[in-house]
């Protein structure tokens, strides 16, 4: 197994390619969110009208993101709730960690967040001695098999039935209990969670939105998990960044018409709440501490520039489910928590490009991602762009420099390009099969000689 | 709060900087909300997995509930809603101890603030009325909403909330369908954690 890191790509994707389970895994993808996808769209009035108001909202946001997150801050405040910031990943865990210590906490239950991934906070919170329990079913399967999530809304995708039926087997008391049906692995997390959920002292969840005018957190799930993470526990932190925040709830509305159509294929999740501060004295439940960690960890540094329609980003996952890239490789070959063609931008731009050289790359550009992008942002344009700044950085491979240099001369030099193409239109033709690129189809030689001598010779003709 | 200061202040002043303009912060309110169709509710509800019944008032439905409790090999000890409860006054046959919501075939019965009729979905507000946890820790869910508070979309719901004058509630709970999680090879089960099944009371009248 290769190191999981986004600069080696190159041997991971490779692995990837030659495992046979990974890729009846992956095979799901395509049916299960593709053509669910398609037909919550057709099934709109106009889905093109919904998209343009989410991104009219987004843009109207980032533009007053400032004393937006300002007036959010004042209405946590105000409905008994705290607001903290942290610049970093590392700050973010510390919080967390200091919360949780505050609160004399021993189990933490935990839903699915990706600022929580992003900022490796499972990992901080266990070097600090806290039990965590992930309980969103996919997260919890790659923490029994200590895997980072392969995809952003569906993290086991890469596993099948029978691995997690092993890891069940390996990690639970089952006694004598078989577990071959999908619905018995489903029952088998719902008894061992319920537990994790009722013995829990903090709920951590994330967030997809943050509604400014009320002080709101909005959380979309399907299981129900992370309401029970944000209503069962005496303390609930969400973690999450500084970009999901919108003016008001009919802002919120419009992202939300978007999100799960594009996400599952569902005109709406199954649960879709708010959560408002803390429990009220004649409430019968909810935490008593409600705290809000909004994280920068470089997005700020985004904002009014060539990548700022990456903070539009509200991680639905479509751009991954029809990347031909992705649906190939699987997302632990992009080496970090965010794969597909926007883990190939936001890679770079919150860990460096330097740290994810070939991500840039690893896309065909047939612009299918910017199609069903909700938030209409142009994938492609900002790969293209990072591929130029990787050039003038000098990060890209000393071979594939040269070769551009090469062709770069060539192109200037008219007589001796074709010459050169008529050369390898030769070489070509006689390449035994064994030396052909095993990734990349080239395309049998045609005609008796290249274009540009048989168009000289026709044009002599006339 | 003090020690969050220094990242605060450096975010806020980035945020600043980078600012072409302060954005239009004009406000969005409906005036007034738009009220949706019964039939498409219905067949959304559906399309969700959620089933449909009507009464014609609290204490009907919970004589059904009680019919299909049986028919269903559902608990018939219901957790119900203080709310409810409170209506119910006169009536001593559903008085029991608080049932334990976590025990298998557990049943919860909760009001609904409204309905949205382009999804499918039902609102809970959270309250002492109506805990939240009530919606999320039984295994079968049952929701009481009033035939005539069906809303056309989220939006007229916000604007509902405004004209009737509600406070922001702790929990803002749209629940479109039982719990589901396609998570192992992209199937669908019903009943991750949240309740295997829902069922909405389309009531006539919401009095006993």
């Amino acid at each position: 197994m290769t190191t999981h890191s986004p600069n080696n790509f190159h041997q991971s994707y490779q692995a990837a390619l030659k495992d046979p389970t990974l890729q009846k895994a992956l095979s799901h993808a395509q049916s299960g969110f593709v053509e669910k996808r398609a037909y919550a769209i057709a099934t709109v009035d106009d889905f093109e009208h919904l998209k343009k108001c989410a991104q009219d909202v987004k843009q109207r946001s980032l533009a007053n993101l400032g004393n937006l997150l300002e007036n959010f801050e004042h209405n946590v405040i105000d409905s008994g709730g705290h607001v903290h910031w942290a610049s970093s990943a590392q700050e973010l865990n510390q919080q967390v960690i200091e919360i949780c210590s505050a609160a004399n906490a021993q189990h933490i239950i935990k839903g699915k967040s990706m600022i929580g991934e992003e900022a490796n906070l499972n990992a901080a919170m266990e070097e600090a001695g806290f039990t965590l329990v992930e309980s969103d079913l996919g997260e919890y399967i790659i923490q029994l098999a200590g895997e980072p999530p392969s995809h952003i809304i569906a993290p086991a995708i890469h596993k099948t039935r029978q691995q997690v039926s092993d890891l069940f087997k390996q990690y639970h008391d089952l006694g004598e209990r078989g577990l071959d049906l999908i619905s018995d692995l489903v029952n088998e997390a719902r008894q061992v969670l319920r537990e994790a959920f009722l013995n829990a002292d903090v709920g951590i969840t994330g967030a997809n939105l943050l509604v400014a005018e009320n002080g709101s957190v909005g959380i979309v799930t399907n299981e129900g998990n992370g309401d029970l993470s944000a209503t069962l526990p005496d303390v609930h932190i969400v973690v999450t960044s500084i970009e999901k925040v919108v003016a008001t709830m009919e802002d919120a509305a419009d992202i939300l018409e978007v999100l799960a159509r594009s996400a599952t294929g569902q005109h709406m999740s199954a649960y879709t709440s708010f959560f408002n501060g803390s429990k009220r004295t004649t409430d019968a439940d909810g935490p008593s501490q409600f705290h809000v960690i909004l994280l920068d960890n470089g997005r700020s540094n985004l904002l009014n520039g060539p990548f700022e329609p990456m903070l539009n980003c509200i991680k639905c996952g479509a751009c991954l489910n029809h990347c031909p890239v992705y649906t190939n490789v699987g997302g632990h070959a992009y080496g970090w928590v965010y794969p597909g063609p926007m883990g190939s931008i936001l890679t770079p731009l919150l860990k460096g490009l330097d740290n994810a050289t070939p991500l840039p790359n690893a896309s065909t550009f047939c612009g299918r991602c910017e199609e069903v992008c909700p938030m209409g942002i142009p994938l492609p344009r900002m790969l293209r762009t990072l591929r130029e700044e990787q050039h003038h950085q000098h990060l890209d491979p000393l071979a594939w420099r040269f070769g551009l240099s090469i062709y770069s001369w060539l192109l200037q030099h008219p007589e001796l390009y074709g010459r050169a193409i008529a050369l390898m239109r030769g070489a070509l033709k006689f390449m035994p099969k064994a030396l052909r690129p095993s990734q990349r189809r080239l395309p049998d030689v045609q005609g008796d000689a290249t274009f540009m001598s048989q168009w000289q010779k026709n044009r002599r003709g006339k | 709060m003090t020690s969050d200061n220094p990242a605060r202040a450096s975010i806020l002043s980035r945020l600043r900087s980078r600012h072409i303009d302060g954005g239009d912060e004009k406000t969005r309110h409906l005036a007034e909300p738009a009220y949706g169709n019964q039939e498409h509710f219905l067949k959304q509800l559906a399309a969700n997995g959620s089933v449909a019944e009507p009464a014609l008032n609290v204490r009907g439905a919970l004589n059904r509930i009680r019919e299909l409790s049986l028919q269903q090999g559902w608990s018939v000890k219901p957790a119900i809603a203080p709310g409810i409860h409170k209506m119910l006054t006169d009536d001593h046959q559903w008085d029991a101890d608080k049932p334990d919501l976590s025990l298998p075939e557990s049943v919860a019965i909760t009001q609904a603030y409204c309905g949205i009729s382009d999804t499918g979905s039902i609102v809970c507000l959270s309250s002492p009325d109506n805990p939240t946890t009530y919606h999320f820790l039984a295994e079968h869910h049952i929701v009481l909403l009033q035939k005539s508070r069906i809303m056309q979309c989220k939006h007229d719901v916000w604007a509902l909330m405004r004209k009737e004058q509600m406070d922001t509630p702790r929990a803002i709970n749209i629940i479109s369908g039982p719990s589901r999680t396609a998570d192992i090879e992209q199937t669908i089960q019903l009943g991750a954690h949240g309740p295997r099944s829902l069922t909405v009371f389309l009531i006539n009248d919401l009095n006993p």
